[in-house]
C-alpha cells in the first residue's frame, strides 16, 4: 500500500481504537445514571442483580480511567510551561517559515505548543546541518505545524495513560512522523535532503526509512477499517439512544467491551 | 569542565558575589551579603560553608593567601547561565519529549545496516 495511504488507514485505526473505548465509558456511564443510579445508592437493600453488579465493575475501571488521565493532564501541563519557559536564543527564518532558535547540547528540532505550535532548532543543528538540510527538517515540522500535532500527541498520551495503553503514544508519534515526513517530500520536491539531515542527526526508525524509500508499510485492511468505522458509528448511536429510551434496554454490559475488538485488530495490523 | 549544576537561591546569591568581585576572599562576601538589609545578617561560617561548597562543585577555586584564603570563579557568570539553559532544555526535553512534543528524530533502536546504508544512498542522489 502507498505511504499516504497507509498513514491514513493507521491513523484512522488509532482514533478509533481510543474514540471506541471513550464511547464504551460513556454507554457505561449513561446507563448507570439513567436507569440505575437508585439501585447503586440503595447499598445493597434489596440485593443488587446482575446487571448493577456489572456496572459496579466497569464503573470501578473506569474511575481508576479517570483517575490515572488526571493525573496524565497534570503532566502535560507542567510540561507545557516548563516548555513555555525555556530560553529562547533568537528567532530566525527559513524557507519563509519562523524559527525559534533554543539552546541544549544536542542537536534537535522540534514542534511545541498545543494551541499556537512553533517550530524549534537548537543552536547545536544549526550549526551542524547544511542550508538544505535545515530547510528539510523545518519543512518536517512545519508539517507537524500544520497538523496540530502536539496537540493530537497530547490527547494520545493522556488516552495511553488512562487506558494503560503505553503504545498508543508510541504509534501516533511515529504517525505524526510519517505525515511530516510526507508534508515535507512534497514541499522539497524529493527526499534527499530530508535524509541527509536524517543521516546527520540521528538514526530514525525501519518504517521512516521505508516510507521516505517508498516501500510498502503495514496497514489494516479496508474491511477490517470499515468494521472498526462501522462499530464505532453503532456506538455513537447506542449512546444517544441511551439518553432518549423511554424504558431499560437492558444492556449486555459485560460484553459492551468486546466491541473494541475491530479497533484493537486494525490497531494491531498497523504495527 | 562537565555541566555546572543547578545552585539553590542561597548558593547562588554567594556565587553573584564572587562575580561581582572576581577574587576575594569570604570576608568581603560576608560584607556584601549583609549590606542587603531583605534578610536577617549572616555568620561569617556559614559564608564559609557556602564558599567551600561551591568549591566541591566546582564553580570555584580557592588560593591560600597571607590572611585568609582567596576565592575564585572558575566559571564566568555568562557561561555558567548559558551552560545551565543547555541542561534546562536537554532536561526539560528528556523528562517531556514524549509528552506533547513532536521532535524531528526520537531516541530509536539502532537501524539495520540494510536500511541505514539505503537512507545513506539516498541522501547523495
Amino acid at each position: 500500500m502507498t505511504g499516504t495511504q497507509a498513514v491514513r488507514r493507521r491513523e484512522a485505526a488509532l482514533t478509533a481504537l481510543v474514540t471506541t473505548a471513550v464511547l464504551v465509558m460513556v454507554v457505561v456511564a449513561v446507563d448507570a445514571v439513567r436507569w440505575h443510579l437508585p439501585a447503586l445508592l440503595a447499598g445493597g437493600h434489596p440485593p443488587p442483580d446482575a446487571h448493577a453488579l456489572a456496572l459496579l465493575v466497569l464503573l470501578a475501571v473506569q474511575v481508576v480511567v479517570v483517575w490515572r488521565a488526571g493525573r496524565s493532564l497534570l503532566r502535560l501541563r507542567s510540561a507545557q510551561r516548563r516548555l513555555r519557559r525555556l530560553p529562547e536564543r533568537g528567532r530566525r527564518t527559513v524557507a519563509g517559515r519562523p524559527v525559534t532558535v533554543v539552546g541544549g547540547t544536542e542537536p534537535r528540532a522540534y514542534c511545541a505548543g498545543l494551541v499556537r505550535p512553533r517550530v524549534c532548532v537548537s543552536e547545536s543543528a544549526l550549526a551542524r546541518l547544511s542550508p538544505e538540510e535545515l530547510r528539510a527538517v523545518v519543512e518536517h515540522e512545519a508539517g507537524h505545524v500544520r497538523r496540530h500535532d502536539p496537540l493530537r500527541l497530547a490527547v494520545a498520551q493522556v488516552a495511553a495513560d488512562g487506558f494503560g495503553l503505553p503504545r498508543v503514544t508510541t504509534r501516533q508519534a511515529a504517525l505524526a512522523d510519517l505525515a511530516a515526513d510526507a508534508a515535507a517530500v512534497s514541499a522539497l520536491g524529493s527526499p534527499r535532503a530530508l535524509a541527509a539531515a536524517l543521516v546527520r542527526l540521528r538514526d530514525p526508525t525501519p518504517e521512516r526509512v521505508d516510507h521516505l524509500l517508498g516501500r510498502p508499510l503495514p496497514a489494516p485492511s479496508r474491511a477490517l477499517s470499515a468494521c472498526a468505522a462501522g462499530v464505532l458509528a453503532a456506538l455513537a448511536l447506542l449512546a444517544g439512544a441511551l439518553l432518549l429510551l423511554p424504558s431499560d434496554p437492558a444492556l449486555p454490559l459485560l460484553l459492551l467491551p468486546a466491541v473494541a475488538v475491530p479497533a484493537l485488530l486494525a490497531f494491531r495490523a498497523s504495527a | 569542565m562537565p555541566i555546572p549544576p543547578a545552585l539553590p537561591p542561597f548558593e547562588r546569591e554567594v556565587m553573584e558575589r564572587v562575580w561581582e568581585r572576581g577574587s576575594t576572599p569570604a570576608r568581603a562576601v560576608l560584607d556584601d551579603v549583609n549590606a542587603d538589609p531583605s534578610h536577617a545578617p549572616r555568620a561569617y561560617t556559614t559564608i564559609l560553608t557556602i564558599l567551600r561548597r561551591l568549591e566541591v562543585k566546582g564553580l570555584l577555586t580557592r588560593e591560600r593567601g597571607v590572611r585568609s584564603d582567596i576565592y575564585t570563579p572558575a566559571i564566568g557568570r555568562d557561561a555558567y547561565l548559558r551552560e545551565r539553559a543547555d541542561a534546562e532544555v536537554d532536561d526539560v526535553i528528556a523528562a517531556y519529549g514524549e509528552h506533547a512534543l513532536a521532535q524531528f528524530v526520537r531516541h530509536a533502536e539502532g537501524l539495520d545496516p540494510e536500511r541505514r546504508e539505503a537512507l545513506r544512498r539516498l541522501a547523495e542522489e
